[in-house]
């Protein structure tokens, strides 16, 4: 049996556990029965490990569960981001880190058998010249460091830092990280900045985080590469609502991302049907990225025409549209905040002042049926529900006749 | 240009810590450990420490008194090109203006010349963000949040008056201790500190979009005051139990949805599971309708006064449409 080890190769495997003790936590052992036992005892161990402070552990008579307690409105950043921050690494690589980024701090070039003698005669330890341009190239590519030719000879020195590049902004800046950190797209990055600067944040926090999200940042990264170099992808889709996978091409153009759930989805314009469709990034197990696409433009255009008639996510499967028509009940002279709601959430639908104390909200959209979330946060003041699509107003009668039921007898 | 890079590993950090820390006086196994455990995971240090004190990791030199760095010149890394790709893109966001001045940013831009963005505001949609967001270009909002940050850095007092939401002028003394931000309002809201009198003192949360005017005072706080511990305190004993039947996908919506707060799930029975979440009064609406937007899939087992609340809105939904039919 293999030495446990904290840090991991590759972040797909773990990325479901975390996810899974973190959004559902009432897992056992025995529900994760697709992996081998031993393979959820180090992966419970390394999450463990990694979130410590976070760690609930439960007793049921189904057996003993891990979870995490997460409470997104108290802390200061998203713990979660401490998974991204275990890539193993060689020996060597630890080693040359630390080497060549010392002897560059001078900021001087220097060729790679320069540097490979300065690491025996600084450090007193020996690599092959071979090893040091590899990891050297390598930081290149990073842009840690940069290449210049000089004659023959490539030579190598280190990037500027903040520090040095921008002292007089840093400060200010360093706020900013502090804030975008839990607040931007891909904020892992923030926080490997604010690591950099051995500081963190101490004032920003956020009402409705959703940090379970940023285990999809890698996937995330590769969809803004496509969309920046405006070309197609390849992906593979595992529904966890269907338990099926299929492969996807199509051409991304937007992410859309809910705030009530922080769920994200990539928004794909399918060539094939001819039809836009959202997918889910935490569905996502894999994307591969294709040719880049000379209409791009022309489809993002079309997108951003259909944007108003889309509720949530869903572009809707018939050719008719729903119209949606409620009458609301509110007292005018102490419900004002509920008509400030109406105008707030209603996504630009139609609000019509009916007679004293009565109002109807119309609105048109391709898949009526992502509202009715909404129109349910309304209860206790609906006075009719109307709807073209017979489906909805029945679906919404036997909602409210079940929720009596359980309410109310 | 990899997200999961070993460039960003914590042990990197640690490592550069240990480094810092024995560049100049010798640091002991123990102090290593300590420094490990405090910025590491759970067992960082029993891998770290051996690393280093048997020279596999060839960083330190045995010294009297414990072990002395090698490192001795490396001050701050550069940063890689997706970091500052990411710098970039937050150049982009309207909210930069709220920490940096036109000047600041041109000389970030210079620094960043030649740098793609890794995203621009227009490649995301919030497709149900709330449309009355604060308004982050206003040159009196944005000097409300600078004065409320330097207030909040200094620990200082600052003089506010705001009109609350019920319309109320108000108008106090208060200690700020965080600014927080809501994606779904696109709010910031200042959670700070208001003393009535020594003895008596509790947080309250105030829209930057409705200060008025805000100044510092000359009243310094010197305590440590730990807000995580206060906040989580505010929070009722008993959390709102909730059972989800798994019909339209309602356990998978439900955990997602409620993953912002701090919540327990159990499996009761192979389609049944409760839900526990803790919340204190000011979510105590939003939560409520949250659960509301479920219907029948997830029922509210208690406690009482929140049972009683939904049950309140269900009878007055039953009289409105019995009284309809």
């Amino acid at each position: 049996m293999s030495e446990f080890q904290e840090l991991i190769k590759s972040f797909a495997k773990s990325r479901e556990y975390v996810r899974d003790f973190f959004v559902y936590g009432f897992k056992t052992r025995e529900d994760f029965s697709d992996k081998s036992g031993r393979t959820y005892d180090n992966e419970r161990r390394r999450i463990e490990s990694w979130l410590s402070e976070y760690i609930h552990s439960n007793y049921t008579k189904n057996g003993k569960n891990i979870s995490l307690a997460i409470d997104s409105n108290l802390l200061l950043t998203n713990p979660l981001y401490r998974v991204w921050k275990s890539k193993s690494f060689t020996d060597n690589d630890i080693m040359l880190h630390f080497f060549l980024m010392d002897i560059l701090q001078d900021r001087k070039s220097r060729t790679i058998e320069e540097l490979t003698n300065e690491i025996l005669s600084n450090y007193d330890v020996l690599f092959e010249p071979q090893l040091v341009r590899k990891k050297v190239k390598e930081y290149e590519k990073e842009g840690l460091l940069l290449c210049e030719k000089s004659g023959k000879q490539f030579r190598y020195s280190c990037a500027d830092n903040l520090t040095y590049a921008i002292p007089e902004e840093l400060p200010a800046l360093l706020e900013a990280i502090r804030f975008f950190h839990i607040a931007a797209p891909m904020g892992i990055l923030g926080s490997t900045i604010l690591d950099n600067q051995k500081t963190s944040n101490d004032i920003f926090t956020t009402k409705h985080g959703f940090f379970a999200h940023t285990l999809e940042d890698e996937m995330l990264l590769l969809l803004l590469t496509a969309m920046k170099k405006q070309t197609s992808i390849s992906l593979i889709n595992r529904s966890a609502k269907t338990n099926t996978t299929q492969r996807i091409t199509g051409i991304p153009l937007k992410i859309f991302i809910s705030t009530r759930t922080g769920r994200r989805y990539a928004c794909l314009y399918i060539q094939k049907n001819r039809r836009f469709t959202n997918v889910r990034l935490d569905y996502i197990k894999e994307i591969t990225p294709l040719d880049s696409e000379p209409s791009y433009i022309e489809y993002k255009e079309k997108l951003e025409k259909n944007l108003s008639k889309i509720y949530g996510v869903s572009f809707g499967k018939e050719h008719t549209n729903d119209i949606i028509k409620l009458t609301l009940f509110i007292d005018e002279k102490k419900e004002k905040h509920i008509i400030e709601r109406l105008e707030r959430e209603g996504k630009d639908g139609i609000l019509t002042h009916i007679k004293e104390n009565t109002y109807a909200y119309e609105k048109e959209v391709f898949d009526g049926n992502e509202m009715m979330p909404w129109v349910k946060t309304f209860t206790g003041r609906i006075l009719s529900f109307e709807s073209n699509n017979e489906y909805l107003t029945n679906k919404f009668y036997w909602d409210m006749k079940k929720m009596i039921e359980m309410y109310c007898n | 240009m990899e997200l999961f890079s070993e460039i960003y590993n914590c042990y990197f950090q640690i490592v550069d810590e240990i480094c810092k820390a024995a560049a100049t006086t010798p640091i002991t196994e123990r102090e290593m450990l300590a420094l490990a455990t405090n910025l590491g995971y759970g067992e960082s240090g029993l891998t770290i420490v051996p690393k280093l004190t048997s020279g596999i990791w060839n960083l330190l030199s045995p010294a009297e008194g414990g072990y002395t760095s090698k490192i001795d010149n490396l001050e701050v890394l550069p940063l890689t090109t997706l970091q500052k790709r990411w710098l970039k893109s937050t150049l982009s966001d309207e909210r930069m203006g709220l920490f940096l001045e036109e000047a600041q940013k041109g000389t970030l831009n210079h620094y960043l010349e030649g740098i793609e963005p890794l995203f621009l505001p227009e490649d995301f949609y919030y497709y149900d963000r709330f449309k009355d967001g604060d308004d982050f270009s206003s040159p009196e909002y944005i000097s409300h949040f600078r004065t409320i940050l330097k207030a909040i850095r200094n620990k200082q007092a600052v003089d506010i008056r705001f009109s609350s939401h019920k319309g109320n002028d108000v108008h106090h003394i208060y200690y700020p201790c965080r600014i927080e931000y809501s994606a779904k309002n696109d709010k910031f809201r200042l959670l700070a500190i208001y003393q009535r009198n020594p003895e008596k003192q509790r947080i309250e949360t105030i829209n930057l979009s409705r200060i008025e005017s805000v100044s510092l005072i000359e009243s310094f706080y010197d305590k440590d005051l730990n807000l995580e511990d206060v906040l989580k305190n505010s929070y009722y004993k008993e959390p709102v139990r909730l059972a989800i039947t798994n019909k339209r996908n309602a356990l998978e919506r439900a955990m997602l949805h409620f993953a912002n707060y701090e919540k327990q799930t159990i499996k009761t029975d192979k389609e049944h599971y409760e839900c526990h979440i803790y919340y204190n009064s000011s979510m105590e609406t939003e939560l409520l309708i949250e659960i509301l937007s479920f219907g029948p899939t997830i029922k509210v087992l208690g406690p009482d006064d929140f049972l009683n609340k939904i049950k309140e809105r269900v009878q007055k939904q039953q009289n409105l449409l019995s009284t309809l039919s």
